[in-house]
């Protein structure tokens, strides 16, 4: 995650910038929180966007906070050690299959979206037997139909296509 | 008054109001569990059952639910990292990192016990508050509330951990969110860009669901195995009585926790969410295992779990002493008062004292009978932290996708939820500390409006009210005393070396 | 003998055209084909408020005599707040108009959304259409008892504007005190910004405000307590349980505020209605109407009502649509230049 940091950084300082700018044309009292927030955050994130190009710096301001040095390198001892490569990837990854899922939510409805999804997850992506990957879809519809339809009846989500 | 009390109990330990308490209490557990069913729509949907029984049974029936979505909200905090209820926020903090030692049990244990005892506190506050109830109310006001708001943020600076500035940086992405919407005091939109799906703002759910729940599992796939880091290891009663033993020990957070809890219940508009969170600001300050706070840290679950049930007796105060609710599940408490026959005000506190004291009964044994039932289903619950990733990965995601959407029926939720996931994973990867944007965004719009409301009532010096100093002296003290003792400690031992 | 085939060819032929805007199928539907139709299917009551709240008590009751009188049918009731309620009643006015989707809310808050020109409001109320009301609430102006104003009469010597609590700019009472304010002789300074009405209401018992418009049955147990002081309600009589506090129609003092005080009374008689999507079929709409009429006269509703705390005064559609066309027609003129101008004040 080299560049990760710094796009994060750069990202919050242009949200700052964007938010401030639209804060200016509301009037007196509704523009007066927001810019009160909005102003020293341009300059908190600007500031921290610039001296994450400064390894020494960042490292000094990194550790610059109520934990003193003594009780962050302790934390740091039980912090469990890296050694995954791929790490990000696989992560990265995780958030395709959340988009997968919204989509299906969104064509077919929570109701059969979901267990869809975990079926399709559970096939496709763990490989797992017919056993759970059948089941665990089932569980769910069942789960869902005695909950929202049945007892609570709460209404559901249906999807663009069943609306 | 003790025949009252007497008469309270007998109306309350009857075959039927037990069991319609029972009742209440698996439904409430159920809402508390599921992220984005919150405990009013659990009182809503209890509401029409109510007609036509008996004040007590329906007081014990509500009530019970509302006290179980309290505790059962911190479970789903303690095995996925998202509240189920904005009330167990704090509770993922220091609740999920325990579960990923292992011991789920234990913090489930903790989080019963503390609830149990920090109700039964409110409890007492609620019955010896009930001769002064209406003095109380009267003297507390919005630079009261302002006080006690702002001092939470302030708060953000402890929980930052490490890096000051991105901390600081977190919390002010979360005033940022929380200014979104109408404000609240000329209903302009601000920040909305002609959604009206984001005039009230963005809801707590979905953000909690992105920020905390969705990076934790994509570091789950990533990482493969289960939530837990260790291996399941047989029976899982060790760890949960080491959970009450611990509760009884860290008694001074116990107590720290729930006055926390109980003054903010009085304080009518500040809610659950608030509790658990000033709580855990408070102890993360005072606490002896600071540094272990976010790691695991038994106070870190005791201080917000005993708050935001402390907080139910406060919430009564206002609603039983005026007819106005302490807080949202109060609000239809109060109609189901009226439904019942009940008419909250001056007559609550003499001519229907027996009622207030059933129902400062009820939700003893409410807070009770949760707690057993849950102690009872640690075990099983907490080895759900012990299943493969190929089974929670796809359930959290559902559970919190779908989550996201209850929160207000908003199929836009959902793709917010996702964004900040994505959000919440950058930040996570990258040194952001995520607590003070949801203290930001939970106490933003507070402070932003009972600022105003100071300043416009009281003018420029609202803070000099004799209340005020007060709070704030207080707070001041708790915040000072264990600085100034550690600074004499060091300077002793650095003498003697 | 000619003369009278022609004729028959006329009206045959000119009938024609008429069934295409009234097809068979829906001319008069009977009662009988309505419930066949609505058997099974599930009717979606919406209602723009807090789960449990107020009105959401109010629609719960009913909801279950639907089923009674229409056999067969479901009915959810779903609660969709959101800015104020325009989420919620938008959603009703665009959904598909064949009587599956219904909802229940204030009339007034409808009114005064149009009025001020909110923007985001998507109906139109001389299109909407009313199932009718199954209740309204005088609103009262009540005072603090820990305040030195403690009457009418004060409000106007005050010398100062009045403070009144609201929980934001865009609510009914924000906007009706002002009106009645400005036609009755004195000032309101509205202090916004509390998180709801109770709190307000807290707020005005403590004295920090000088007062509050409230619904005259949820805070009388403070008025009973003396914590708060009504000196007005906008309602046609006097309160029965508020015998000494005087209607605004009876403060007004010109012929003006009277029509006005009239006008405002009227507003919040439209208050808690059953409505429904324009353009539905005249007969769906017309066994809704009677369904409704049914629900409020049947005993064993009105019992559970009474139980329940809910008085139960009802009006039919008909007459609410009437009442709405009669309160645009006056109040566009007179009120709503003045609601906008409020609501400008206020930016």
């Amino acid at each position: 995650m080299k560049w990760g940091g710094k796009i994060l950084n750069i990202a919050l300082f242009l949200f700052a910038l964007g938010y401030v700018w639209q804060g200016f044309s509301y009037s007196r009292t509704p523009r007066l929180f927001p810019l009160m927030v909005g102003i020293p955050m341009l300059f908190l994130t600007g500031f921290q966007t610039v001296i994450d190009f400064f390894p020494h710096l960042s490292k000094k301001y990194a550790e610059m906070g109520t934990l003193d040095a003594e009780m962050l390198a302790g934390r740091a001892k039980s912090e469990v050690k890296e050694e995954d490569p791929k790490r990000t990837q696989k992560e990265l990854e995780a958030f395709l299959w959340l988009g997968l899922a919204v989509a299906l939510i969104m064509i077919l409805g929570i109701f059969w979206g979901i267990p869809l999804f975990i079926f399709v997850f559970l096939k496709l992506r763990y490989a797992r037997g017919w056993v759970l990957s059948l089941s665990l879809p089932l569980g769910t519809l069942l789960v869902m139909y005695i909950l929202f339809i049945k007892v609570f009846q709460i209404p559901l989500y249906k999807g663009l296509l069943l609306e | 008054m003790i025949d009252a009390a007497l008469e309270g109990m007998a109306m309350l330990f009857t075959i039927k109001s037990m069991l319609f308490m029972f009742l209440g209490i698996s439904v409430g557990m159920v809402f508390g569990a599921i992220p984005g069913l919150s405990g009013q729509t659990a009182l809503a949907v209890l509401l029409p059952f109510v007609l036509g029984m008996e004040p007590v049974t329906a007081m014990a029936l509500l009530l019970g639910a509302h006290v179980a979505v309290e505790y059962a909200g911190s479970i789903s905090a303690i095995l996925i990292n998202t509240p189920g209820t904005g009330q167990a926020i704090a509770t993922c903090w220091d609740g999920y990192p325990m579960a990923q030692k292992g011991e789920a049990a234990r913090a489930l244990s903790i989080s019963a016990t503390s609830s149990a005892l920090g109700g039964l506190f409110g409890f007492v506050v609620l019955v010896a508050f009930i001769p002064i109830m209406k003095i109380t109310l009267m003297a507390l006001a919005s630079p009261e509330y302002f006080i006690t708001a702002f001092v939470g943020l302030a708060f953000i600076v402890v929980l930052g951990g490490g890096s000051l500035i991105k901390a600081l940086i977190s919390g002010g992405i979360g005033l940022m969110i929380a200014f979104i919407g109408l404000d609240p005091m000329t209903s302009v939109p601000r920040f909305t860009f002609g959604q009206l799906y984001l005039w009230d703002g963005i809801s707590l759910i979905p953000i909690v669901v992105g920020l905390f729940a969705f990076p934790e599992v994509a570091m789950l796939m990533a990482k493969g195995g289960s939530i837990s880091r260790i291996e399941l290891k047989g029976s899982q009663w060790g760890l949960i009585w080491q959970g009450i033993k611990d509760t009884f020990q860290h008694w001074g957070i116990l107590l720290q926790g729930s006055a926390v809890g109980a003054v903010i219940g009085v304080l009518p508009g500040l809610g659950g969410t608030v509790a658990n969170l000033a709580a855990y600001g408070l102890a993360a300050n005072t606490s002896k295992e600071k540094d272990q706070f976010g790691q695991g840290a038994v106070d870190g679950i005791i201080a917000p779990e005993s708050a935001n049930n402390s907080k139910e007796g406060g919430d009564l105060i206002p609603t039983i002493a005026l007819g106005i609710p302490g807080g949202a599940g109060m609000a239809i408490l109060l109609g189901a008062f009226v439904m019942v026959g009940l008419t909250p005000g001056p007559d609550m506190l003499t001519t229907g004292l027996k009622y207030t004291f059933a129902i400062a009964w009820i939700l003893a044994v409410a807070n009770l009978l949760t707690t057993a039932i849950g102690l009872l289903f640690c075990a099983p619950i907490a080895r759900l932290s012990f299943l493969p990733v190929y089974v929670l990965a796809p359930t959290i995601m559902a559970v919190c996708l779908v989550g996201a959407y209850l929160d207000g029926n908003e199929i836009e939720n959902v793709f917010l939820a996702v964004g900040l996931g994505f959000l919440g994973y950058m930040m996570r990867r990258t040194g952001y500390p995520r607590a003070p944007l949801i203290i930001g965004v939970v106490l933003g719009g507070i402070v932003e409006r009972y600022l105003h409301m100071s300043l416009k009532l009281y003018g420029g010096l609202f803070f000099l009210r004799p209340i005020s100093m007060f709070l704030i002296a207080i707070i001041v003290l708790t915040i000072a005393a264990p600085v100034i003792y550690r600074k004499r400690m060091k300077a002793a031992a650095g003498v003697t070396r | 003998m000619k003369l009278k085939r022609f004729f028959l060819f006329f009206v045959a032929v000119s009938l024609l055209p008429l069934s295409m805007v009234y097809p068979p199928s829906l001319w008069g539907q009977t009662e009988a084909e309505q419930l066949k139709w609505y058997h099974d299917k599930t009717i979606n009551l919406i209602v723009p408020h807090g789960a449990g709240g107020g009105f959401d008590i109010y629609a719960r009751l009913v909801a279950p005599f639907f089923k009674k009188h229409i056999p067969g049918v479901n009915i959810i009731v779903q609660n969709i707040t959101g800015a104020g309620g325009l989420r919620g009643r938008n959603q009703v006015y665009t959904a598909r108009p064949d009587g599956l989707t219904i909802g229940f809310t204030t009339g007034a808050g409808m009114i005064f959304s149009v009025w001020s020109g909110l923007e985001g409001v998507q109906f139109d109320l001389r299109k909407m259409n009313y199932l009718g009301r199954i209740a309204y609430e005088s609103q009262v102006l009540a005072l603090s008892n820990r305040g030195p104003l403690k009457s009418f009469q004060d409000l106007k010597k005050a010398g100062r504007p009045i403070k009144l609590g609201f929980s934001g700019v865009g609510s009914d009472d924000y906007y009706t005190t002002a009106i009645i304010a400005s036609y009755f002789g004195y000032k309101t300074d509205p202090i916004t910004g509390y998180s709801g009405s109770r709190e307000a209401n807290l707020a005005a018992v403590r004295g920090e405000v000088d007062g509050v418009q409230v619904q005259a049955s949820s805070l009388m147990p403070l008025f009973k307590s003396g914590d708060l002081i009504p000196v007005l309600t906008l309602a046609y009589k006097r309160d029965p349980e508020l015998p000494n506090v005087p209607t605004a129609i009876e403060l007004a003092e010109t012929p003006e505020a009277r029509e006005i005080a009239l006008a405002m009374t009227n507003i919040f008689v439209v208050d808690r209605l059953f409505f429904a999507p324009p353009d539905i079929a005249p007969s769906r709409l017309n066994f809704l109407r009677r369904t409704f009429d049914k629900i409020v006269d049947d005993r064993e509703f009105l019992e559970y009502a009474n139980k329940a705390k809910r008085p139960v005064d009802p009006l039919k559609g008909e007459e609410v649509e009437r009442l709405v066309r009669e309160i645009l027609k006056v109040g566009e003129q007179k009120i709503q230049p003045l609601v906008r101008e409020i609501a400008k004040q206020a930016r």
